[in-house]
């Protein structure tokens, strides 16, 4: 079991990055490679929750965040990969010949995370035009407060759902994961075979950017000089 | 200062029917709050400003100092048209809009994001650290600074902002598709120095694989489709 005294502080800090990603603060902290790190950081492992954060990172390097709208909620998945993978490796003391295994699954739960919020937001996105709708209409009567309050009350919205989720997926996915690593038939290798294979989708995100067909030369250019350094040096 | 902070939680209520109108307005409401002291023109200004804008949240600072410092004109005793500073704002923002989103969302992310990435892909701690400083300096920069901007140069503010911006985002670009590219490079070359042309020709085809997903779906989608392709791809290399 893990107890509450590290559930709580890591959704505490997925609360806070959701304010981050909505309310237009954009620290940019609610990045999964800074959210992981800082998850790292509260659980006593940083590298690992950095680890973790860059990973779901990687993936989404061609990732457009264009005022947010139809991206997947990344703040959220950054900190349960990041979680649960540390939370798992200080459970099985640091046994790297499951790390991979482990990293898979947490990796799932966070994409499958990211996948809810992005579900509720765009829900949200169409359901919140009626409350605009009547405080519009009460602050053509003079009550402005109203508008006040709704548009403040939403970054507590923001907060309770990181909060929440991370709450309600942290116990389940530590208990799925626990149960999958200690099965007869078990996926061995470290987390490094995961940086050898996952990378492939960042790039072909990256690729896929529309400014790079007017770069060619420079990342042609790119390419070959970290081909030089990497092969000859 | 009662200002600034809100520029902060522009996007705190985005929706269908206003987008970020709510956000807008609220910014500009301890603003509107002084002009219309006494004189009772609150209606004026909410029928003006509480409606729909979209345009890029961190250079809406600027359009928020601008109409500030229009409208301060106006009821100073300048002959400006109210119409005018509406679509002068409207105006702003689809410039804006395009603008922002093109070097905050396409170039400059992207770019550190990718640097921070490589450096943690070595295992170096501080990638992270490089990736906050470099983004919030441009943040707070268009932000804070842009605001200020706004405020002194009214509907100038386009000029001035886009004067700068165009130089660094030029380089910018092609800063991006030069790490883009040491990136590739990187990811690749690991690949075969680990498993030789299989590793390599597996990352080719799963490269040309999220691309021609892209094609057709969403980002989402086709990361997660790559993760699972992954996934079974490395057990099946177990299994054998």
């Amino acid at each position: 079991m893990i107890g509450f005294d590290l559930i709580i502080p890591v959704s505490l800090l997925g609360g806070a990055l959701c304010v981050d990603f909505r309310t237009s603060l954009r620290l940019m902290l609610s990045q999964p490679i800074c959210g992981g790190l800082l998850t790292g950081i509260i659980l006593g492992e940083p590298f690992n929750g950095l680890l973790a954060g860059t990973l779901i990172q990687i993936m989404f390097l061609g990732n457009l965040f264009v005022r947010g709208t139809k991206t997947l909620d990344l703040p959220i998945a950054g900190v349960v990969s990041a979680a649960l993978f540390v939370l798992v490796d200080l459970n099985l003391a640091g046994d790297v010949s499951v790390a991979a295994m482990t990293m898979i699954w947490a990796l799932f739960f966070g994409l499958s995370a990211g996948w809810f919020g992005y579900f509720l937001y765009r829900i949200l996105f169409f359901k919140l035009s009626g409350a605009a709708e009547f405080v519009v209409k009460k602050a053509m009567a003079g009550k402005l407060w109203y508008l006040s309050l709704l548009h403040i009350s939403m970054v507590v919205f923001h907060f309770l759902y990181g909060f929440v989720v991370l709450l309600a997926i942290l116990p389940v996915g530590y208990k799925v994961i626990l149960y999958f690593v200690s099965t007869s038939w078990r996926l061995t290798g470290s987390v490094d075979i995961l940086y050898i294979f996952l990378p492939f989708i960042g790039v072909g995100s990256l690729l896929r950017m529309q400014i790079l067909k007017s770069q060619g030369f420079w990342f042609i250019s790119g390419v070959l000089l970290s081909a030089v350094i990497l092969v000859f040096m | 200062m009662n200002i600034i902070w809100r520029l902060f939680l522009l996007q705190n209520l985005r929706n269908e029917r206003l987008n970020d109108g709510l956000g807008f307005f609220f910014a500009l409401l301890p603003g509107f709050k002084k002009l219309s002291k006494g004189n009772g023109r609150m209606e004026d200004y909410v029928r003006r400003y509480l409606n729909y804008y979209n345009s890029n949240p961190i250079f809406s600072s600027c359009i928020i100092g601008a109409v500030q410092s229009m409208e301060e004109k106006k009821e100073s005793g300048k002959d400006i048209d109210v119409e005018w500073i509406r679509s002068a704002r409207d105006t702003l923002s689809s410039v804006m809009a395009a603008r922002g989103d093109y070097f905050f969302e396409v170039v400059l992310l992207p770019l550190t994001l990718t640097i921070a990435s490589i450096f943690t892909i070595y295992g170096v701690y501080f990638g992270p650290v490089i990736f906050l400083l470099f983004y919030n300096y441009y943040h707070f920069k268009f932000r804070v600074g842009g605001y200020y901007k706004g405020l002194s140069f009214g509907d100038n503010v386009e000029d001035l902002i886009l004067g700068p911006y165009l130089k660094i985002s030029k380089f910018m670009t092609a800063a991006v598709a030069f790490v883009a590219g040491i990136f590739t490079s990187i990811v690749f070359i690991r690949g075969y120095m680990f498993g030789g042309f299989q590793v390599a020709g597996w990352g080719v085809l799963l490269v040309a694989g999220v691309i021609w997903l892209r094609r057709k779906y969403s980002l989402r989608v086709s990361v997660i489709v790559g993760f699972f392709a992954t996934v079974l791809f490395i057990i099946i290399r177990q299994v054998r």
